[in-house]
């Protein structure tokens, strides 16, 4: 999109959302509307004595984004064992040992590989082609050797985000956590967890992230084949149930009583773009070439999802909400961004941790 | 099978009285809304300008059905009147809503809704199981209390609009009180029978 920016920006825009300190999941293809309620900033005018008028400002409100979404199904998150995984410099080629499920645009987190992602820095990839049902391409500059070895979640997209709303809030404590060459056993009283969920580690020293169940060995103990943590047992900490990845799956419905009402924190990415190769709001735009809109909010919680089926299909309308600045007052909770196609640099990528 | 790009046209409505047996309703409704409670906050404003969440409880779900009721038969879904009235059901023909009343006990019916969409041709109950190898999304709430019943005939069509309301978590504060289900190529186990008010199972 050499020139300038269009008249207008219509039709197609990326949509992304991504919970804190998780990965990116997009919904472009199953979004129709967008509205971003950026927080009114009100004031009034206080008439005085001298018939003059004293501006009085009040604090700037919260701000909305509302989407409507026509939504299929509940699945949020998946992943496993890699069975292999390499790098030529222009993609890379995934293969999963079991169905992956991914489709293009889907996020992958690769970790405890050597040269993909490791156990301290998960890397986050964007699938750009699916070849078959156990194999992946991803865009990446990543030339290495292939690895037989590491772990993957993919971030669906496109689906809902009903568990989202619902949220995830049991978690149990761990009794023993013990890693090593290839697996990590938990025990966990009450996890109440089954094959193929996510859940996540918290509180340790050695095992803190997302895991997959490989095995369900019993009621209070699970097992993930988990070939990155290959450390001492520990005695501390939590697990939570982050998605739930075994067919047919659920909302949850337990709860503690009284105690925990954590909500999870969302950032929300609209990008209006002229550049057809990239596949996520949070992404850089590819060159300098390119024009650009993108509006981000940043700590929003999912407040609202209503469902209808008044005009015979399945629609949800889901509001998030966020604060207009930090706690500390010293950063803005959204921001919008743009690029000409004579900028010196591209939009950059945006992180939410 | 695969899922559908979008969940259109038709759904499988069932309502079970706490303690009774599902209806269909699905052949007497036009619309479904879901309102699932919202879960609000705020951001307050603190004095060095910035801002402190403050989450407020998750608030009450309701669900709305336009329907074209025919008769106060409570066996079948053809209509809600005598769900609405509560008390004794009338069995014996002529149906008559109930109109008596003990001079202090107002307890409500309590329903479980479940709503399904799903390509399994053979499925006839909203709660029942679906086949293997099919697609399927499915809403359900439980501790509903019918709230409103309003009947209008501005269209030339008897039409009623009926509003569920149901609590976001049971008393305990242990049990949220809706759930959505999804099978992707994977049969829906049946929901079992609503027999305790605040228990899926």
């Amino acid at each position: 999109m050499a020139g300038t920016f269009p008249e207008a920006w219509m039709e197609t825009a990326l949509v992304t959302i991504q919970k804190k300190g998780q990965s990116a999941q997009q919904f472009a293809a199953i979004t129709e509307t967008i509205d971003i309620g950026e927080g009114d900033w009100p004031g009034e005018s206080v008439p005085s004595c001298a018939g003059g008028r004293i501006w009085k400002q009040s604090p700037k409100e919260e701000g909305e984004v509302t989407l409507e979404l026509y939504p299929i199904n509940l699945n949020y998150m998946a992943g496993g064992v890699i069975s292999s995984i390499n790098g030529d410099g222009t993609d890379i080629t995934l293969s999963t040992a079991a169905a992956h499920g991914l489709a293009i645009g889907d996020t992958v987190r690769i970790s405890n590989s050597t040269n993909y992602g490791t156990t301290a820095s998960p890397v986050n990839y964007t699938v750009a082609t699916v070849t078959d049902s156990t194999t992946v391409t991803m865009k990446s500059s990543t030339s290495a050797a292939e690895e037989t070895n590491g772990t993957w979640v993919g971030y669906k997209g496109n689906t809902g985000l009903f568990q989202q709303f619902t949220g995830n809030l049991k978690p149990t404590a761990i009794s023993t956590v013990d890693g090593d060459a290839d697996s990590v056993d938990i025990a966990s009283t009450g996890h109440g967890l089954q094959v193929g969920d996510v859940f996540e580690v918290a509180g340790t020293t050695n095992y803190n992230g997302p895991y997959v169940v490989a095995t369900r060995t019993d009621a209070d103990n699970i097992k993930s084949t988990d070939e990155g943590h290959d450390d001492a047992a520990e005695t501390v900490g939590t697990i939570t149930k982050i998605s739930d990845g075994s067919q047919p799956l659920a909302t949850d419905t337990d709860l503690l009583a009284s105690v925990d009402r954590s909500r999870g924190r969302y950032m929300v990415s609209i990008l209006w773009t002229g550049d057809n190769a990239i596949y996520s709001a949070m992404d850089a735009t590819t060159d300098t070439d390119k024009t650009a809109l993108r509006f981000y909010a940043k700590d929003c919680r999912i407040i609202s999802h209503k469902s209808a089926f008044t005009d015979q299909v399945l629609k949800v309308t889901v509001t998030f909400k966020y604060p207009a600045f930090d706690k500390a007052g010293t950063t803005k909770n959204d921001a919008w961004e743009s690029t000409d196609d004579s900028d010196t640099s591209s939009l950059p990528a945006l992180t939410y941790t | 099978m695969a899922f559908p790009d979008a969940w259109n046209e038709t759904a499988l409505i069932g309502i079970q009285k706490l303690g009774g047996s599902e209806v269909q309703f699905a052949a007497i409704t036009d619309t479904i809304d879901i309102g699932e409670g919202d879960y609000p906050g705020e951001g307050v404003p603190t004095l060095a300008g910035g801002r402190i969440w403050k989450q407020s409880p998750k608030e009450d779900g309701e669900i709305t059905l336009e329907l074209f009721p025919i008769e106060l038969d409570t066996t079948t879904g053809v209509g809600l009147f005598q769900q609405f009235t509560g008390g004794t059901y009338d069995t014996s023909e002529p149906l008559a809503s109930d109109v008596a009343f003990t001079a202090t006990d107002r307890l409500r019916d309590q329903f479980r809704i479940v709503i399904l969409w799903s390509n399994d041709g053979t499925a006839s109950t909203a709660s029942g199981a679906t086949a293997a190898s099919t697609d399927s999304i499915r809403y359900s709430a439980m501790g509903c209390r019918l709230i409103s019943h309003k009947a209008s005939y501005t269209d030339g069509i008897l039409k009623v609009t009926a509003t569920f309301k149901y609590p976001a978590f049971n008393k305990a504060g242990t049990v949220k009180m809706d759930r959505w289900d999804s099978g992707d190529d994977t049969a829906l186990a049946a929901l079992s029978t609503y027999d305790d008010a605040d228990n899926w199972s």
